[in-house]
């Protein structure tokens, strides 16, 4: 085929052109070490590219939730563990002071260091954290989660809030616990109704009274306040509620038998005489500074030498209290322990697919060096050789032999 | 005898002269673009008789031709159209791509950055520093789409800039063909028997030219008049009349312009994309790749303009308050207005706007509401699908469609055959902006919250949907009621009856909703119940026996408003991994990743078509050169062929006057 002058030219020009705008292409992926710049480079795996780059971004966001979450949980953690402590200290002193050889000034300077160890674990109860939010107090955070009135007894003013972070994408942590959940809703000892002792000459206790039936429960009289009274005869006990309406009588008590009525089932201690009777009313939670006012009143009692045996019961009830108080402290504790663990293995697992989602993404974005500088060398030589021949083939021409 | 030697001898060389000037001609024109070789047709004299023999009388040229091949030009024309054409759609494509690789990267980073800064409002509420932070972040974002929208205005521009250019330099090559044909008719009317070479050589590489912004065709007459037609058949060289390409603003949007044949009498309108070549492809990127595109993008900031403005509207903010609209209102009146617009030619004077009510469901195609017999009909113009949007009522009237947007009528009235552009998603970019200036009013807080009581049984929940008034919930839970409690028995086999009431008022007094459900169904309720607009919705779900009539499982709802609490903050951070555009598919970087690599394979696809068009056009221009190419080595061997056969002539010629020295010396 003919070749014409132009033809020549042209064709040289356009090639070494594409070779030179090859070899620019590729440094261009050589200094920035990456194989796809643009959607263009590989359209059909971009997608999954940017698939990749959104779930590392994810990871990383929960990654900095969890630690957010991991330090809420750890103060609270540090905070419930200081509680136990001074409940365990309380506890001890309670211990000491049931022996019979304390006299009043005794119990008094034991009835001091109980208050002092309310007045610490008040404070524990009012802990902030490092922005100076209350951590108990749910969603009121700026408020002060617990004060003490004027009688002693101490008010809650948060809320029953639970904030919670996102960990993973379909998995919610809670960074807070709620004061009254913590300190209020101490579960009572003996179930679901307290006693108040009208006469107790013979040291009968309720040791347990439960609501067992619900639905025959709420169809009774209001308010759930039960009387018991025992005699005149000798296992004679009569039960009246609230309203007057006797709910259960026998003539043949013995001790230690179950007693139901009105869906609620009740166990007493001890052998009652007649003449005690006593009140049952409705109470399922008791508040730990409820319970440790009991126990610092119980002492200021000082030594007591009449009604010794509801002096005794009264102590009974009060340190089982306190150690129901301890176990539902514990379990607090652990509620924190549980998250920061769950937070834990979380964490584990987001780097494990953080590791795999890189790996992936590597793999298509990513610049094999060694491949692209050899390939980058072809180029180079193409366009030298291209160059090259253009000047040789260009020089020769019949004008120059003429 | 000595006189034809003589006269032979002059032919050869005046013939030799011309063959000299004519391989002059051709080295000289090596470079010319369009230049077709040319040759001179050397023919011998026809013989006189001399006695009983012919005798030879000389040389003479009988034509210079040019060596064209009128096949391989036309080969050669259709493929520098199909080159041009993929070339500056290749460019422009791989300007779209690298657009979205960079300004969508930045968009995709700082919708990362303001959803980080709304999981730390989230684990710290009450931090003001935080919350700015969400708000700057909230700026930057908006910023990096007015940005995106800004590139796609600039490369918009460039291209109806690249029309306007094109389309002069059509009519600059329209009016020299003109001229040339002109030339040429008169040039024959003289009679003369040779062609015109160069102007001929002129006039097909005009055509050539001309082919690189179009489709070409051409008819040349019996006069040697060329006609050109260009497209798919617009005649724009009618023998010796030029006719124009003029750039018009488009209707109803400006910004679309459109050409126009422009004739000695009138001028019609011509479908710039049909034309083929670099025009058409200046159409085609402009009308379909950018404007889908930007559809995609605006389509993008609507969705998470809504979706943050909502679920801002579900909570409360530290001062209590309903949180207000971080970024623009996805249906402010301008957005709405902008959304249709109506082009001159219409002549009732409706004024319309378009309504998003559900932004899953918003596509990204365009449409077109025109009013047909009595009925607006909604066609979409990518699929010519229609739907029948009901007859016009007046102002106020709102058509609904099932696409997530209503088409309202405003003032005015339109007449039959009336037309509308709709675009839903149409400035929905360059327009969001951050309104909100108090970082106080982010609302981070959950208005409501429900507990369960410790004596539930059963495994069902209730849970709180779809918070509508969030002040309005918490008045009407804590201050209309003293709290709101729901209770839950299976009243009969597989059937469970609830009741809502105000706790302070428990039945026997009368609830405020109660209703039942089947087992393994759910069911919802609205607060406060009809004729009030409700504030809230809870759903009910899951089997809650209950212990017995008295003892149902119970729920209390009751304020949870906190400055501590971050649970709206939480779920405004969930919605960045929540499919909403599509039909509620896609998440919003999943929208952008799908936009930016539909850009880039375009360009990757362009890229392949150009090379193939680069390699055909090569092919067809090396066999055109292979026929009227200057091939210098050869025209070199051509003068000094022609070179020698002057001197031999010139020594005819001295040889004839020899001779006749020969015989007046031999008289004397």
């Amino acid at each position: 085929m003919r070749v014409s002058t132009t033809q020549f030219y042209q064709q040289s020009a356009l090639q070494m052109s594409s070779k030179t705008s090859d070899v620019n292409e590729q440094m261009a992926h050589l200094s920035s070490g990456k194989r796809v710049l643009t959607a263009k480079d590989d359209a059909v795996q971009y997608g999954t590219l940017a698939g990749y780059k959104d779930g590392l971004a994810s990871i990383e966001k929960y990654q900095r939730n969890i630690t957010m979450a991991e330090s809420h949980n750890s103060l609270q953690e540090v905070v419930f563990a200081d509680a136990e402590l001074l409940l365990d200290n309380i506890k001890q002193d309670m211990l000491l002071a049931n022996n019979g050889r304390m006299s009043s000034e005794d119990l008094e300077s034991l009835a001091a260091q109980t208050r002092n160890n309310f007045k610490q674990l008040l404070d524990i109860a009012n802990s902030q954290d490092a922005n100076g939010d209350y951590i108990f107090s749910g969603y009121q955070t700026e408020k002060k989660a617990f004060s003490q009135q004027a009688d002693g007894s101490v008010s809650y003013n948060g809320d029953t809030g639970i904030n919670e972070l996102q960990i993973a994408r379909n998995i919610k942590v809670a960074t807070n616990q709620t004061g009254d959940a913590a300190f209020l809703k101490v579960g009572n000892a003996i179930g679901d109704f307290t006693t108040s002792y009208t006469t107790n000459t013979s040291g009968v206790a309720v040791e347990s009274a439960n609501v067992t039936n619900r639905n025959t429960y709420n169809t009774s009289a209001t308010p759930h306040d039960y009387i018991f009274t025992f005699g005149p005869g000798v296992a004679e006990l009569n039960i009246v509620d609230s309203g007057g309406t006797n709910v259960y009588s026998t003539l043949t008590y013995a001790a230690g038998q179950n007693i139901t009525f009105d869906g609620v089932d009740v166990t007493l201690s001890g052998n009652p005489l007649p003449g005690d009777s006593f009140i049952i009313s409705e109470q399922e939670d008791i508040s730990i500074f409820e319970t440790i006012n009991d126990a610092i009143a119980w002492m200021e009692q000082g030594s007591v030498s009449t009604d010794q045996e509801q002096y005794q019961v009264d102590y009974n009830t009060i340190l089982n209290q306190l150690n129901s108080a301890m176990i539902h402290i514990t379990s607090r504790r652990v509620d924190s322990g549980i998250r920061l663990q769950v937070l834990e293995s979380q964490k584990d697992r987001h780097l494990d697919s953080e590791l795999s989602l890189a790996t992936g993404k590597a793999n298509i974005e990513d610049l094999d060096f060694a491949k692209a500088i050899s390939e980058f060398e072809q180029s180079k030589i193409a366009l030298q050789a291209s160059q090259q021949a253009f000047t040789k083939v260009q020089n020769l021409s019949l004008f120059n032999y003429l | 005898m000595t006189v034809s030697l003589y006269q032979t001898g002059v032919s050869g060389l005046l013939s030799a002269q011309q063959q000299l000037a004519t391989t002059g001609h051709n080295i000289s024109n090596v470079n010319t673009e369009g230049y077709n070789r040319q040759r001179a047709e050397q023919n011998a004299v026809v013989g006189q008789v001399s006695g009983s023999n012919y005798i030879g009388a000389g040389t003479y040229i009988q034509d210079i031709t040019r060596l064209y091949d009128k096949f391989s030009y036309k080969e050669q024309l259709i493929n520098q159209s199909n080159l041009g054409n993929s070339d500056s759609l290749h460019n422009r494509l791989t300007q779209l791509d690298q657009v979205m690789s960079t300004s969508g990267n930045a968009v995709m980073g700082s919708l990362e950055q303001f959803y980080q800064a709304l999981n730390g409002v989230a684990d710290n509420p009450n931090d003001s520093g935080l919350r700015s932070i969400v708000l700057n972040q909230a700026s930057t974002l908006s910023n990096d789409f007015n940005e995106l929208t800004s590139n796609f205005d600039q490369m918009a521009k460039s291209v109806n800039g690249e029309i306007e250019q094109v389309a002069s330099k059509i009519s600059e090559i329209s009016l020299e063909l003109a001229k040339i044909n002109e030339t040429i008719l008169h040039s024959q009317g003289l009679n003369q028997a040779g062609q015109p070479n160069d102007l001929l050589d002129k006039r097909d590489q005009l055509v050539s030219e001309l082919s690189e912004y179009t489709r070409v065709n051409t008819v040349v007459d019996q006069n040697g008049v060329m006609s050109v037609m260009v497209g798919q058949g617009t005649t724009l060289v009618a023998g010796i009349t030029p006719l124009t390409v003029e750039v018009k603003a488009g209707d109803p949007d400006a910004l679309q312009t459109e050409l126009r044949l422009v004739g000695p009498n009138s001028s019609v309108a011509i479908n710039g994309a049909k034309l083929g070549g670099s025009l058409a492809a200046s159409f085609e990127f402009r009308d379909e790749h950018l404007a889908q595109t930007r559809n995609e993008i605006d389509r993008l900031a609507m969705a998470i303009s809504s979706t943050i403005n909502s679920s801002q509207a579900s909570g409360l903010d530290l001062n209590a308050k309903q949180g207000a609209n971080i970024f623009t209102d996805i249906n402010t009146l301008a957005l709405q207005q902008g959304r249709v617009s109506a082009p001159a030619s219409n002549a009732g004077n409706l004024v319309a706007q378009v309504n998003i009510t559900d932004v899953s469901l918003v596509p990204t195609d365009e449409f077109e509401v025109r009013l047909t017999a009595g009925n607006f009909i909604l066609t979409n113009l990518t699929n010519q699908t229609t739907t029948n949007l009901g007859a016009p009522g007046g102002a106020g009237t709102v058509h609904s469609t099932p696409l997530g947007f209503e088409f309202i009528e405003g003032s005015g009235a339109a007449n039959t055959d009336d037309s509308f552009i709709i675009t839903p998603s149409k400035n929905s970019a360059v327009l969001m902006k951050v309104t909100l200036t108090d970082s106080d009013a982010i609302a981070a807080s959950t208005a409501l919250e429900i507990t369960p009581s410790t004596h539930n049984v059963s495994d069902g929940q209730i849970e709180i949907t779809h918070v509508s008034d969030p002040e309005g919930a918490r008045t009407y839970t804590n201050v209309t009621n003293s709290g709101l409690t729901i209770d839950v028995y299976e009243s009969a086999a597989n059937t469970f009856t609830y009741r809502v009431f105000n706790t302070a008022t428990p039945p026997p007094a009368a609830p405020i909703a109660t209703g039942s459900y089947l087992s393994g169904a759910s069911t919802t309720v609205d607060l406060p119940p009809l004729p009030s607009v409700p504030a809230f919705q809870i759903e009910i779900s899951g089997d809650l026996v209950g212990s017995g009539a008295n003892a149902r499982e119970t729920f209390t709802i009751g304020d949870a408003f906190g400055l501590g609490n971050g649970n709206n903050a939480v779920a405004m951070a969930k919605t960045q991994e929540q499919g909403v555009t599509n039909g509620n598919k896609e998440t919003f970087s999943q929208s952008l990743a799908i936009s930016t690599s539909k850009a880039g394979s375009k360009a990757s696809n362009a890229e392949l078509v150009a090379d193939t068009a680069q390699a055909l056009f090569t092919q067809a221009f090396n066999r055109n050169q292979a026929t009227s190419g200057v091939n210098l080595d050869e025209e070199a061997a051509n003068l000094l062929k022609f070179q020698q056969a002057y001197q031999a002539a010139s020594q005819i010629i001295s040889t004839a006057n020899t001779i006749f020295d020969t015989i007046l010396s031999a008289v004397r």
